[in-house]
């Protein structure tokens, strides 16, 4: 309930501020990542003639924010922020999004078919990875798998997973054999989550830290509380540029798109359309948001950009994207609330 | 919350003064109206909102209750929160206590520089307060590294994400007000009545239980109640610092409102929380008066 007050109050400020037409209120998830786009798309576009004046909002949950807006009728975003996993399939069923125009936006088709949902813009990827403390590993031996992850006696060590049933489970079917391409088949099919469950509890045990924000298990690293550690792939590489020993596991990873959207009846549509082309589909743009943020970008173009020892750390490159998984937001979407009640009775146990 | 410091009532209070208060109660009430018209914008209506919320969806429905009271999930995440307030405003009030006592027998002069002392944490925020734990008690942190220097273990002891830590966490956080409320208390506690006590023959010991322990029983009430209110509602600490099995009902709310959409579920939760703080918050006021009763003592 704190939090619902906090989240109004938090609204009711948003609100106070005078909303100018041609203000183009772009929200996202704040931190270093608010800062590269504040340098390499807010501002230039400012500086851009465009008459539109793009002013960044941060939050930390888009699904709520988004739903308020739309419940009060209280649109305050004109772009909301990346809609990870089932949560953008849940905003687009409820109809809290605008559609976007395919051919209107991309009339050369330079982006490829994944990166344009019909409501929204995927042109960057990341992935949910394993972080590896190298000097951590049994001397000699290197974690190439979850079934590695899973192999506690050969590969000693405190290990953190997210607090969510989405990826783990994906993970769990991964170390007990399953091929990432039949992962959500297997999820799918009779009693395949009950096998996902009890390979996890064999897992259990050594999990130290079940962690909900994404900086958890990253702190948790640079520490040397933890030694094998899931996390998002740029928050991992981040660490690698501060000298931690580590090292991110490709095999088995998981890969999400999040599409920046328009929320329904946004206030200022065609700065957001304005602002979109300006900062996702320019190439050169994309090249440098890549580069300090290490999300991938999507446009073939933009990755063969970065040297081969960058690539080994991107999430779309070529050899990357073959070894991992593509999240499936449709099982989540269908099946989460039912899952999620498991998971956490499974978590008292 | 109407209790507070400044509602604290100290132990000498004239029965003129109490008879002058209450005749000019009526005419003064509009010094109430600010305070009170914020609280019914800020506080009142969303909370009434959040009250149709637990009970309406479609229509009336009682399906949120439900779910919460029939499952073994949200009973044994309840009757968690319940006792980690409990135990840690108890905590906090008796590790309290001694500090406040202290500070309130202090000379005048020196008073005001223990009480910076005391409120010097408030100006860290708690969210810091909770990672320096993370820091202190890492495996590689300095806990750590002196016990293992000195020899008395030779593995890192586990100490973070478990029931402990989150218990410390949560008295540190709780003790600069647990001992802040209980020392406005007994500022106003007259020390003549311990040195009557002392001249009628009372031992320190017995002057202090059979006078001063009473008389700052409601310091100690207001302590343990805000104390309890404010654990009810923890959401970084066990969030950070603890497991699983340390996840209160802040942390299911957050789930139900921001991941899962639940809202209704999350109104019920925290109707729910509400109703049984206010009860139990209740149920204590009422046991330490009875506990700390001067018995035959004129009040």
């Amino acid at each position: 309930m704190f939090r619902l007050i906090l989240g109004t109050t938090s609204l009711a400020l948003l609100l106070g501020g005078t909303a100018m037409a041609d203000t183009v209120r772009v929200a996202n998830y704040g931190g270093s990542f608010g800062d590269a786009m504040n340098k390499i798309c807010l501002e230039p576009f400012n500086n851009s003639g465009s008459g539109h004046t793009a002013e960044q909002v941060v939050t930390d949950n888009m699904l709520a924010q988004l739903k308020i807006q739309q419940d009060t009728k209280n649109v305050v975003w004109d772009i909301a922020p990346g809609a990870e996993g089932e949560a953008y399939i849940t905003a687009k069923t409820n109809g809290w999004l605008e559609t976007f125009d395919w051919a209107a936006l991309d009339p050369d088709g330079k982006l490829p078919a994944v990166a344009k949902p019909d409501h929204g813009i995927a042109s960057s990827a990341y992935s949910s990875t394993l972080g590896i403390r190298t000097d951590k590993l049994p001397q000699g031996k290197e974690m190439k798998s979850w079934a590695d992850f899973w192999n506690v006696a050969e590969f000693p060590g405190p290990r953190s997973l997210r607090n969510s049933p989405v990826e783990n489970l994906e993970f769990a079917l991964m170390a007990d054999g399953v091929p990432a391409k039949e992962v959500y088949g297997v999820l799918r099919s009779e009693g395949g989550v009950d096998r996902a469950f009890k390979k996890l509890g064999e897992i259990k045990p050594s999990i130290v830290q079940w962690w909900t924000s994404a900086q958890q298990p990253v702190q948790g690293l640079a520490s040397g509380e933890l030694s094998f550690a899931t996390s998002f792939n740029g928050r991992i590489a981040n660490l690698k540029k501060d000298n931690v020993p580590v090292k991110i596991m490709w095999d088995g990873a998981s890969l999400n798109t999040s599409p920046i959207t328009i929320p329904a009846g946004a206030p200022n549509k065609e700065g957001a359309l304005a602002f979109i082309k300006f900062c996702y589909l320019d190439p050169a743009r994309m090249v440098e948001l890549s580069r300090a943020t290490g999300t991938g970008s999507l446009l073939p173009e933009v990755v063969k950009q970065f040297s081969a020892e960058e690539q080994a750390d991107m999430p779309t490159a070529e050899q990357n994207l073959a070894v991992q998984l593509v999240i499936d937001p449709q099982f989540w979407y269908e099946n989460r609330a039912k899952i999620q009640k498991r998971w956490e009775e499974w978590m008292l146990q | 919350m109407s209790t507070g410091p400044a509602s604290v009532s100290g132990g000498a209070r004239w029965r003129s003064w109490r008879i002058v208060s209450m005749r000019s109660e009526g005419s003064s009430a509009w010094l109430l109206a600010p305070a009170a018209l914020l609280l019914a914008v800020c506080f009142v209506a969303p909370i009434l909102v959040v009250f149709r919320w637990s009970f309406f969806a479609d229509g009336p429905t009682l399906e949120f209750y439900r779910e919460i009271f029939g499952s073994t999930l949200y009973r044994t995440i309840l009757a968690r929160t319940l006792v980690f307030s409990l135990v840690a405003a108890v905590l906090s009030v008796v590790i309290g206590y001694p500090a406040a006592y202290f500070l309130a027998t202090r000379p005048v002069r020196t008073r005001m520089n223990w009480l910076a002392v005391v409120l010097l944490p408030l100006w860290v925020s708690s969210l810091i307060r909770t990672y320096s734990w993370l820091i202190l008690l890492g495996r590689e942190g300095p806990a750590n590294m002196a016990l293992m220097a000195l020899g008395l273990t030779d593995q890192p002891i586990q100490f973070l994400y478990g029931r402990g830590i989150v218990y410390a966490a949560m008295v540190q956080v709780l003790l600069p007000m647990a001992v802040t409320i209980m020392y406005a208390g007994m500022l106003s506690i007259e020390q003549t009545f311990i040195k009557a006590a002392r001249i009628l023959g009372a031992s320190p010991a017995y002057a202090f239980r059979k006078v001063f322990l009473p008389l700052s029983a409601s310091g100690i009430t207001n302590a343990l109640v805000i104390c309890f209110v404010l654990s009810l509602g923890f959401f970084i600490t066990p969030n950070l610092l603890g497991g699983p099995r340390e996840a209160m009902i802040s942390n299911m709310i957050d789930r139900a409102v921001n991941e899962s959409l639940e809202w209704n579920l999350a109104a019920a939760l925290g109707v729910v929380l509400l109703l049984v703080g206010i009860a139990v918050a209740g149920i204590l006021a009422f046991a330490i008066r009875l506990l700390t009763s001067p018995g035959r003592m004129p009040r």
